[in-house]
């Protein structure tokens, strides 16, 4: 069993199209690098930050006129506690540099925005159409699970992960899997595939869980990852007795 | 699907004076001196081995680490080298098209390159993905064990010859220094290291040059 760094679990929690708590998540990346002045941290961080700020699903509703007309909730940068002035100089640089480039992510952000939502909301006449479908992704939250399946055109795209980023070692979940009738596709300290009802599920060693498969087998997509995220559960819970 | 990965393993250090050469715009020699004086790695053993990169780690190595977004991995790689087979089929007209545009390209060549980078950094260096920067350097940032941050740079070449994985160094090599020059004066770069990789995609195998670079001041 193990738990993930705050910056894993931003990273799982944006795979897994959990915008918010990613959005989070990062925020708190930010605290701990900047405080240690860890410019590529930092700078990587508040790019997560932006980035998952805008695809929020009511971010990514709105529209604006202009790029640079909005803001956006910015992340907040810990000062580190710096001694001698060459420290104190270097602090300095570090958040001017920083300042800098929340800018230009902010710009490039917004302005690759508008483009792909101006293709989105307007026709080839120039009229406005429809709302693209809100049920194109679906969101389910089971206790500590956050589950999410994007229907596309031919497939869908089925995610989950734990919320509290706690994993369970492979060596458990092949145990947990033990007298289960489920076909293991593949089983080593990285990933176990099974296979359920002619679908295949994935739960990788850093708590990701996916299967994709054919649009019109949407309901088992979702059936298909929670069935691993109670693997994954008896896995860990065998794992803390 | 599986494809076997071949993989060497150097490291070299670089010192303020590699930096400052490289500002006065004396880049491709230092990019020389640096992989001349390279030495086999001394962190992880064996220096020189290879891995399988199998057909669900090449699908989540891709999702994760490339720039390019490429929902049918597996299919996509299978028709690429069919057409360079010389079997016809799928995507063969954009691959001919005589434009210089980087449509030529099909969009698994440069995504494959960096999930490779990504995969190799986790299996042999323990590595953690931290984030991946949208388009700047590095290709992306990831966690040594011992919360160390290193940038990564990959290139990728479908030439399976020695000189053009060379080459492929030497561009990761310089993208590198480029980055570390630029926050020279911010970063701590002895806390940060470095891995430039080459990869040299074949239809079942790749081969890759990794050369982890350490600042010493």
């Amino acid at each position: 069993m193990a738990k993930l760094a705050n910056y894993e679990l931003a990273n799982v929690a944006m795979w897994s199209f959990d915008f918010d708590q990613a959005n989070s998540l990062f925020n708190s990346v930010i605290e701990q690098s900047s405080e240690k002045t860890d410019l590529m941290a930092t700078w990587g961080a508040i790019e997560g930050s932006m980035i998952t700020s805008e695809s929020k699903a009511e971010s990514w509703r709105q529209m604006d006129s202009e790029p640079s007309q909005k803001e956006i909730a910015k992340p907040h940068l810990k000062r580190p506690v710096a001694g001698v002035i060459e420290e104190r100089e270097r602090v300095r640089r570090f958040e001017s540099f920083i300042t800098a480039k929340e800018k230009d992510i902010l710009w490039n952000l917004q302005k690759q925005k508008s483009r792909l939502r101006d293709k989105l909301l307007r026709n080839v006449y120039g009229r406005e159409s429809v709302e693209p479908g809100s049920r194109a992704l679906t969101k389910k939250l089971n206790g500590l699970w956050f589950i999410a399946v994007q229907r596309l055109v031919s497939i869908c795209v089925g995610r989950a992960y734990r919320r509290d980023g706690e994993v369970p070692d492979m060596r458990s979940v092949q145990r947990a899997l033990q007298g289960a009738r489920l076909a293991v596709k593949n089983s080593d300290d990285r990933c176990v595939v099974i296979s359920t009802e002619g679908l295949t599920v994935e739960l990788w060693f850093d708590g990701r869980i996916c299967c994709n498969a054919p649009a019109e087998r949407f309901d088992d997509v979702v059936a298909a990852l929670e069935l691993m995220t109670k693997v994954s559960d008896s896995a860990l819970a065998a794992t803390t007795l | 699907m599986a494809i076997r990965l071949n993989y060497d393993l150097r490291h070299a250090t670089v010192t303020p004076n590699d930096l400052i050469s490289y500002d006065k715009r004396e880049k491709k020699g230092d990019v020389g001196s640096i992989l001349n004086r390279s030495l086999p790695e001394t962190r992880v053993s064996p220096t020189n081995s290879s891995l399988l990169f199998t057909s669900h780690e090449i699908r989540r190595a891709v999702d994760l680490y490339s720039e390019e977004f490429c929902l049918h991995v597996e299919d996509t790689l299978t028709a690429f080298w069919g057409a360079r087979r010389g079997l016809t089929g799928l995507g063969l007209p954009i691959w001919l098209q005589t434009s210089s545009s980087s449509y030529t390209n099909p969009a698994v060549e440069g995504a494959m390159g960096e999930a490779v980078a990504g995969y190799l950094m986790e299996r042999v260096f323990g590595a953690r993905l931290h984030h991946r920067p949208r388009a700047r350097a590095p290709d992306i940032y990831m966690m040594l064990p011992g919360e160390h941050g290193a940038t990564v740079e990959a290139k990728a070449t479908i030439s399976l010859r020695t000189e053009a994985l060379e080459a492929k160094l030497g561009e990761a090599l310089f993208e590198t220094l480029t980055i570390w020059a630029h926050i020279d004066s911010v970063q701590k770069l002895e806390e940060l290291a470095g891995f430039c990789i080459a990869v040299a995609l074949g239809a079942d195998i790749v081969s890759c040059k990794v050369l982890r670079l350490e600042y010493v001041p």
